[in-house]
């Protein structure tokens, strides 16, 4: 009769942990859909600077034909891109690409990046690709968690019993991050923000038997 | 160059419950870089509960060294605890534990965040790599708008070089936080109206958007 309790409870034990398991994947997959949402919105943001970006540079430039067009064909079809976050960070690249040469071809262009209309959308757009990273960040970071319950012992059971399967990334190319507007340098004479303190390297470890907060970095220059 | 803050340190407001009212705690030996203007000090710090203060002695009092940094937004708390030695099975088999793209921060660290997302925001590599170079006693608090690192109590010395970190440190915070979690308006008068949902960009201003 004992064995019989202990069976039970034993049964009872891992219904529970199974609910529990089950739950927790449905959080996390709620999660997911949350940060993906995320990614959509700053998405959708880049989507809506890049007209005026290309009508500013274009009273400036407007025989760099190509370079407009190529930008505005892309933005396009990054923004009518569906389906899973791979298909739709493999959209991106081609508008991240554009959007690297157009800046590329404003660097020939002095009263452009001069222009207070351009300064202020490529600030905007420097923000907006930050709160991008930042929300591809956290939508991977979920999804990383999630792919590792889906594969380890015992939650696997649980996730082949109810088929949660694994979620994809989105991953973008280095050059989206390397592709964001360039830093506004106005040199000696310029009048532009005052420029941050360099930060020194971080400080390392501290050293044999001393305990403290280890080496300090050198001063800013 | 640093100096000793005749100030003092302003504890009332800092959002930390060693410094909050139920506890009786001091400040002692404040520090400031004299070139620095935005209102990072390190200070030695002793605490206890409220409850033992009428006890004889200084029984179950915690001493610590502290440096605290303003920041320029509002956030939800965030925690970066150092791991054990021996490891961490608690934390290993928490459901809400949070992990980052780098092994190395996520063995020395265990984070406990409100906000996962803030968390994201906050630790992106540049700052990992940087928290990764404190001595292995210090934690992190970052809270409302206030940072804080703190240690086992140190010699003079190492005080000087926790104030340094801690200005690395805050110069290594990522610019996207602060618009993601706007700063809430000044503290004061107006706080209600923030906490009642009527913050304004013009907190002593008449009208209530």
């Amino acid at each position: 009769m004992v064995w019989l309790w202990i069976v039970l409870g034993l049964l009872v034990l891992v219904a529970i942990v199974g609910v529990v398991s089950y739950n927790r994947f449905v959080s996390q997959r709620t999660l997911i859909r949350d940060s993906w949402a995320n990614i959509d919105t700053e998405l959708k943001r880049r989507y809506d600077l890049i007209p005026n970006l290309v009508e500013t540079v274009r009273g400036y430039a407007s025989h760099e034909r190509e370079v407009l067009e190529n930008v505005t064909r892309a933005r396009a079809a990054a923004a009518s891109a569906t389906g899973s976050p791979a298909e739709q960070a493999a959209a991106e690249g081609p508008l991240v690409a554009a959007l690297r040469q157009l800046f590329a071809v404003v660097e020939n262009y002095p009263d452009l990046k001069a222009n207070q209309g351009f300064l202020q959308l490529q600030a905007e757009l420097t923000n907006t690709e930050d709160r991008l990273q930042t929300a591809r960040r956290f939508y991977n970071a979920n999804v990383r968690d999630f792919n590792a319950r889906v594969k380890q012992f015992p939650s696997v059971l649980v996730a082949n019993m109810f088929g949660f399967k694994e979620e994809e990334f989105f991953e973008v190319e280095d050059a989206v991050r390397e592709a964001g507007p360039p830093k506004v340098d106005f040199g000696a004479g310029g009048s532009g923000p005052a420029a941050e303190p360099t930060p020194a390297p971080p400080p390392s470890g501290g050293s044999s038997g001393a305990a403290g907060p280890g080496t300090p970095p050198p001063p800013p220059s | 160059m640093f100096e000793p803050d005749g100030g003092g340190v302003e504890t009332g407001w800092l959002p930390f419950p060693m410094f909050g009212p139920g506890t009786e705690h001091g400040v002692e030996n404040a520090i400031r870089n004299a070139g620095d203007t935005d209102g990072t000090q390190v200070f030695d710090v002793w605490f206890r509960p409220a409850a033992e203060r009428d006890e004889p002695g200084r029984a179950g009092t915690t001493h610590l060294t502290c440096a605290v940094v303003p920041l320029p937004f509002g956030c939800p708390r965030l925690e970066l605890q150092p791991r054990q030695p021996g490891g961490d099975l608690v934390g290993a088999l928490a459901a809400d534990r949070i992990e980052l793209e780098l092994d190395g921060f996520n063995e020395r660290f265990r984070i406990v965040a409100d906000d996962r997302r803030f968390a994201v925001a906050f630790l992106d590599q540049r700052m990992m790599r940087s928290l990764m170079g404190l001595q292995p006693e210090v934690s992190v608090i970052v809270n409302e708008d206030t940072m804080l690192l703190t240690a086992p109590q140190l010699p003079p010395g190492e005080m000087l070089l926790l104030l340094e970190a801690a200005r690395v440190i805050r110069h290594r915070v990522p610019p996207v936080v602060a618009t993601l979690y706007p700063p809430r308006p000044s503290k004061g008068p107006h706080e209600d109206r923030w906490l009642q949902g009527h913050w304004s960009p013009d907190p002593i201003g008449d009208e209530v958007p």
